[in-house]
């Protein structure tokens, strides 16, 4: 079956349809096959709010809320502006171990204590 | 007496504080890429504007990650002198050299502009040849510089006269009006506990001829020269 794929991007105006056909099917079954190591490999996933602390000015929400009120939505008390990060873990570490690797990410990364709070979650 | 100027990724005034120093003040002076780790060779280092990493996840937040910060915080504990300036600013308070945080300005604006900041204090290394009320007219060009900070971390800089610069009126008066990004305090400029290390909003490397506009930032260079001299 390879070489039907070789003959075909060797010599493509002397190869049927049938096979054309073949070496698609082989690249979806490949590409399928990747996507299930893929999956496999990252079956738990963290994820970290990061908002910033109450009382730090954030001009951002202040627009957001603004552009909402225009948008004809009235009784908005506040909108505040945060950052969300996914993190896809390879290995299938033990769940407390992950937790603290990436409560350390969160703390030392991606937020910064002055100003923002930062939440870890762990999904399986 | 050797300075060295810091290069990450998307620094863009390195080039603007070497003319300074080669130029203004006449010193021997060298680029460090952020990669480097020896500063062996330098008595100050200069932490230039721009936008290092893209001013991604936040301003300054993932230069202090490079090979160069752990040697600039060792060069920073032995008494090195280091100067941050806009982006230098924000990666020095980052990185914990500096106590607080520069936020989004107060009214979402990038701004592009002369001002004033008072010289608040003659005690640093920076500006021991001013005296503290004069005023500087020195350009600022910053999205996020408006400096916070705890109450705590106010009452200690103020106590220990750490806050250097501050934005002011042309006649020195320090009013809400002076204050272009909502700064605590009208804060422009603070240094560290020994007094080595400063950080400022402020571009005074763009204030150094006349042609420029202004040339008052060469006094702040022109005060390190003669620190680092008088202790040679």
């Amino acid at each position: 079956m390879l070489s039907a794929t070789h003959e075909a991007m060797l010599c493509p105006t002397m190869v049927s349809d049938k096979l054309q056909f073949v070496a698609a099917k082989q690249q979806a079954k490949a590409c399928r096959t990747i996507r299930k190591v893929r999956e496999r490999a990252t079956h738990m996933k963290a994820k970290v709010f990061v908002s910033l602390k109450p009382g730090v000015l954030d001009p951002q929400g202040k627009a957001i809320q603004h552009s909402v009120e225009l948008l004809g939505f009235s009784g908005i008390a506040d909108v505040r502006q945060g950052k969300y990060f996914e993190i896809a873990l390879q290995d299938s570490a033990d769940q407390d171990q992950v937790r603290e690797s990436v409560t350390r990410i969160a703390r030392e990364v991606l937020s910064n204590p002055i100003i923002e709070d930062y939440l870890v979650e762990i999904e399986s | 007496m050797k300075f060295g100027i810091i290069v990450f990724p998307g620094s863009n005034c390195d080039h603007d504080a070497y003319h300074v120093i080669s130029k203004q003040v006449g010193q021997p002076v060298d680029f460090i890429w952020h990669r480097d780790t020896d500063l062996n060779s330098f008595d100050a280092l200069i932490i230039p504007g721009g936008f290092s990493y893209g001013d991604y996840l936040r301003a300054g937040a993932l230069a202090r990650f490079s090979p160069v910060m752990d040697s600039v915080k060792k060069f920073a504990a032995t008494g090195g002198f280091v100067l941050g300036i806009c982006n230098g600013f924000q990666i020095l308070c980052e990185a914990g050299l500096l106590p607080g945080a520069l936020i989004r300005n107060r009214d979402l604006n990038f701004i592009c502009e002369h001002l004033c900041v008072s010289v608040e204090t003659s005690d640093t290394p920076y500006t021991n040849e001013m005296t503290p009320g004069s005023v500087l007219r020195i350009p600022i060009a910053h999205a996020e510089g408006n400096y916070v900070c705890d109450d705590a971390t106010l009452a200690e800089l103020q106590r220990e006269d750490r806050i250097v610069f501050r934005y002011c009126e042309p006649g020195g008066a320090i009013t809400e009006a002076a204050n272009p990004n909502g700064s605590r305090d009208n804060i422009a400029g603070i240094c560290n506990h020994s007094r080595n290390v400063l950080g400022l909003m402020p571009h005074p490397e763009r204030a150094c001829e006349d042609l420029l506009g202004s040339s008052d930032g060469r006094d702040i260079f022109r005060s390190l020269a003669a620190t680092l001299a008088a202790v040679a």
